[in-house]
């Protein structure tokens, strides 16, 4: 254990990365207000990769993945967890020693530590998206994800975007010498002498989303919600607003994932969601590029 | 002599692109080298070296500018209209006044004298640098930035040196690729480095951390392991030599550490560990003197300085337990469950949607199975084989296998060993851990009966069930490694020694496939797909594309494998022989006179008896009759047929000698001719000779 004092705490974390990546040219914006399973379906990344315009930007979004949940008791698995997420647009020449720099900004010295980036190419198959570039991998942890997006909603990128993928629970274990999830300190409240921790914080809230995806969640009504959300997207496209729509889609994937944790989608089925929430993806993709240019 | 290098820089490349495009790129410089000339010996090579982060390519004896040289080229006729005369100025690059008549066949011509001037060879090659970039063949790139131009990773920066001097490239700006007259050091020292030459260059590179040959981190890493396992007496397996190259390939300048698995892991089955060390982390496993694995294992870092290793070496095993401790919660979990009660949940699994679940699977492995026993006469405990079937694939429904894919298998014959199934013996669980084998051209193929029934059985209907439903292999695309499964059913025909004509077996077992428009498929299809795997797979064992070119005519159809592979083994010894040899000469005058002389009349396939004349005529003929027909009755004694065919050797040679075959009575040469072709279509009964390079 690190001692208390010096300990850099996550919300240090997510401030020190904050203010590293607003002085290195970007704008902090704040996550999508809608339950997502990774930071990429946040609006400003899954359409801003498209289209000419230059982007810059970072922001922490809170993540879901429901049947990632342990009922609190796996010292490594969460259902709800966060990701700091930076986008680039185009991808800057010396992308990745600003990003080795950034690593310092929360005190990993990639001279002190063996800093590996292991080939991983991303596909995500309900964005139709893919991507080249590593996993950066922190004396054998996985710590971040570093993507160029060369493809979403099946459309070209061009110019391609940089996009980076902090675990921000991952980092915090490494930093704090944790081996607990829910031993991360969050924040340390110098004047009362008092530590809060992520258990503080999440654990209660782990179980019963645990309870709910796993065992509550009814099915009938998300089989029924996920209907009417691809409707309503389909409806909003033809009337040309491809950012509501593309709410409507990540709120029909949000259900499917509860419906795929819960056990009650068979394999092809589960296919021909998949290929329901792409389409979807794709014609707000389609539209929004329409748009912009 | 002129000094070139070469060094191409990029964010990291994945290890499985760098030696195909190093090798590439130096293919193609060395193309245009030789196309220009610019080479200053006859044994001329292109050094090249590669890290995850640098292509390299050096190469100190080019000459320094191409030779001038003067051709004199002769052009219209003096007589010849205007344009066309013109014409022929225009294209040289000279005055009319430049001309000279010459006479040449009784005719007049203009000629013109046409000076070559030798370019420098660092423009000719700067010029080509840029064709290169942009044809080199990646099997998986991309783009960045706003370039529409692919690279595995992005491209940073070139560097291009000649006779020590740096030659700026600038169509580089167009890809947005820099290009710095220095280089990088490795990350971690972080410095620009300049330098006058190859040999300083490889130096600074030392000096701050970057060994530019894989063979010598690939060296230094083995170096150091072995060091390590002396001192604590175990050993490193011959089989991880790959890890090491893929480690060595993964850095600039290796550091070694060695972790340690906490005790408590090592009650796990061997597999499980070594499968989440090797593919989850890449580290190397060590093992006891008794081939089992010890705790300790192998880290491989890029440079770190000596006071991190501790840190690092720690950070490394707590990530290490974390998922050993996954494994083992999988591992005691998926024991709870009685394995035969699995059965029930692979309906649930699909195996395929055209081809049903792995239970479906499962049924027709059992069947496939008992017909090859059948068909092989092996002797076959058949309650044991069924049982094994039925289990094979249970552990498809276990947590450790979705965990850890490559582990499906082994999983499931440890869970039946653990949990000591009814009538199960130790034949059956090794059966079950060996279904897949082999999975690669280093895996070994299961010996044991039981073991390759089972496995034959599944890659079997693996592909015969793809065929079926028209899901065949493309150039590109082979989603369902059916190629492999191919090169697996036929290793382990030819290794475990099988008669077996595929052909049939494959037509009588069609009909378990519950497809409509069976009757559509030609079995033939699949025996030619297998077909190109074996001759891939003799070209792997021997080395040798033109034995295998040789063997294989367009008459080569068997679906007997284990009969062409003994008659290609027969074959490739026999050409290494001074026999051999000597039969290759004799068919290859034999075909030269039978080419030349087939251009000018038609050569008859019969031999008519009636002409022969000479003693050596009479001779030879007879020796072929007694050739057919040996080749005829000995159909699998292959080294015997051989013998046969080196004695035609005596005979022919006497032939050529004695007889000759240019004569003036055309009937007698026509004949003569005849006897030659015949020769040649003896041999090529077993391969076209004339295919084989000395």
């Amino acid at each position: 254990m690190v001692s208390k004092k010096n300990v850099l705490s996550f919300q240090d974390i997510i401030f020190n990365l904050q203010s590293f990546w607003s002085k290195n040219n970007c704008t902090i914006v704040q996550p999508i207000d809608l339950q997502v399973g990774a930071g990429t379906f946040h609006p400003l990344t899954a359409l801003g990769v498209l289209g000419k315009k230059s982007r810059n930007i970072a922001y922490v979004q809170p993540t879901r993945r429901p049947a990632d949940g342990r009922y609190g008791k796996n010292p490594n698995r969460l259902q709800h967890y966060y990701q700091f997420q930076v986008l680039l647009k185009p991808t800057p020449k010396n992308i990745q020693s600003i990003f080795l720099r950034s690593l310092k900004a929360i005190e990993i010295d990639h001279k002190k530590n063996n800093i590996e980036f292991k080939e991983d190419d991303w596909e995500s198959p309900t964005l139709g998206a893919s991507g080249l570039g590593w996993e950066i991998r922190c004396n054998g942890m996985e710590i971040s994800q570093y993507t160029y997006l060369q493809q979403i909603g099946g459309i070209d990128c061009d110019p391609v975007s940089v996009e980076i993928t902090y675990g921000l629970e991952r980092l915090a274990m490494f930093i704090q010498k944790v081996n607990n999830v829910f031993d991360i300190i969050w924040n340390i409240n110098k004047k009362e002498n008092k530590v809060i921790k992520y258990r503080d914080i999440y654990l209660e809230s782990e179980k019963q989303f645990s309870k709910y995806n796993f065992e509550y969640a009814n099915t009938d009504y998300l089989f029924k919600s996920f209907e009417f959300m691809e409707s309503e997207c389909k409806d909003l496209l033809k009337n040309n607003l491809p950012l509501p729509a593309f709410e409507n889609c990540i709120k029909a994937s949000h259900y499917f994932n509860i419906l795929d944790s819960r056990g009650v989608i068979g394999v092809a089925q589960r296919q021909s969601y998949i290929l329901k929430i792409r389409t979807l993806v794709k014609s707000c993709c389609e539209s929004w590029i329409k748009q912009e240019s | 002599m002129s000094e070139l290098f070469i060094e191409v820089l990029s964010e990291e490349i994945p290890y499985w692109l760098q030696k195909n495009i190093v090798e590439q790129f130096k293919t193609k410089l060395h193309d245009v080298i030789i196309e220009n000339q610019l080479s200053g010996s006859e044994t001329f090579n292109i050094n090249f070296h590669f890290t995850p982060l640098r292509l390299i390519f050096f190469c100190d004896n080019l000459i320094n500018e191409q030779k001038s040289s003067t051709e004199i080229i002769k052009g219209p006729a003096v007589d010849a209209p205007d344009t066309a005369i013109e014409g022929f100025i225009k294209n040289i690059g000279i005055s009319k006044k430049e001309l000279k008549k010459k006479d040449f066949k009784k005719k007049t011509y203009y000629f013109a004298k046409h000076e070559k001037i030798g370019r420098k060879s660092e423009d000719i090659i700067k010029e080509n640098l840029e064709k290169i970039i942009r044809s080199l063949n990646w099997q998986k790139s991309m783009r960045w930035s706003h370039s529409s131009f692919r690279w595995g990773r992005p491209l940073k920066n070139i560097l291009f040196y000649f006779d020590s001097k740096n030659i700026p490239l600038n169509f580089l700006e167009n890809y947005s690729v820099d290009n710095n007259p220095f280089t990088i050091s490795h990350k971690k020292v972080d410095k620009e480095l300049r330098f006058k030459n190859f040999n300083q260059y490889k130096k600074k590179l030392l000096n701050s951390k970057v060994i530019i040959e894989h063979q010598k981190r690939e060296e230094k890493i083995k170096k150091e392991i072995s060091r390590f396992c002396q001192s604590k007496k175990i050993l490193l397996k011959n089989e991880h030599n790959n890890l090491i190259s893929l480690n060595a390939g993964l850095v600039e300048f290796p550091s070694i550490l060695f972790g340690k698995i906490h005790k408590d892991f090592m009650s796990l089955p061997q597999e499980i560990l070594e499968a989440v060390m090797i593919n989850d982390q890449n580290f190397i496993p060590l093992f006891n003197k008794n081939n089992n694995l010890s705790s300790y294992f192998v880290i491989v870092s890029d440079y770190i300085k000596k006071e991190f290793y501790k840190k690092i070496t720690e950070d490394n095993e707590k990530v290490l337990q974390a998922r050993f401790a996954d494994a083992s919660f999988y591992w005691k979990n998926d024991l709870k469950i009685k394995f035969e009660e699995r059965l029930s949940l692979l309906s649930d699994i699909q195996f395929h949607e055209k081809l049903g679940s792995f239970e479906d699977k499962e049924k027709r492995i059992e069947s496939i199975a008992q017909v090859l026993v059948e068909t092989l006469k092996v002797k076959c405990n058949s309650t044991e084989l069924l049982l094994a079937a039925k289990l094979s694939k249970l552990d498809l429904t276990t947590g450790l296998v979705r965990e850890f894919p490559e582990l499906q298998g082994i999983i499931g014959g440890y869970i039946a060993e653990k949990q000591k199934i009814k009538d199960a013996s130790k034949n059956v669980y090794l059966a079950l851990k060996e279904q897949y084998l082999p999975k690669g051209p280093l895996d070994l193929c299961p010996k044991n009966d039981l073991s390759y029934i089972l496995s034959l059985s599944d890659k079997l209907d693996t592909l015969l069930g793809f065929f079926l439903i028209a899901e065949i292999p493309s150039a590109s695309k082979d989603p369902y490694a059916l190629r492999r499964a191919a090169l697996g059913i036929l290793r382990i025909i030819i290794e475990n020694n099988l008669k077996i004509k595929l052909e049939p077996f494959l037509k009588e077992i069609v009909h378990i496939y519950n497809l409509p428009n069976i009757s559509n498929f030609k079995v033939k299809d699949l025996i030619i797909f297998l077909t190109e795997r074996f001759k891939f797979l003799l070209k792997s064992i021997t080395k040798k594309q033109d034995v295998v070119n040789s063997f294989f005519t367009h008459k080569t159809y068997n679906s007997n494998f284990l009969i062409l592979y003994k008659k290609f083994l027969a074959l490739n010894e026999f050409i290494k022989k001074g026999k051999g040899k000597k039969i290759i000469e004799l068919n290859k005058r034999a075909l030269n006179i039978v080419t030349i002389e087939g251009k000018k009349m038609h050569i008859k396939n019969s031999i008519d008896t009636a002409l022969l004349k000479e003693k050596q005529e009479f001779i030879l003929v007879e020796k072929l009759n007694q050739i057919e027909n040996i080749i005829k009755f000995e159909q699998e004694n292959f080294q015997n047929i051989l013998n046969e065919i080196s004695s035609l050797h005596l005979p022919l040679n006497n032939f050529f000698d004695n007889v000759m075959v240019n004569v003036n009575d055309l009937k007698i040469k026509s004949n003569r001719l005849s006897i030659l072709k015949r020769v040649l279509d003896t041999l090529k009964t077993y391969a076209d000779f004339s295919k084989i390079q000395k």
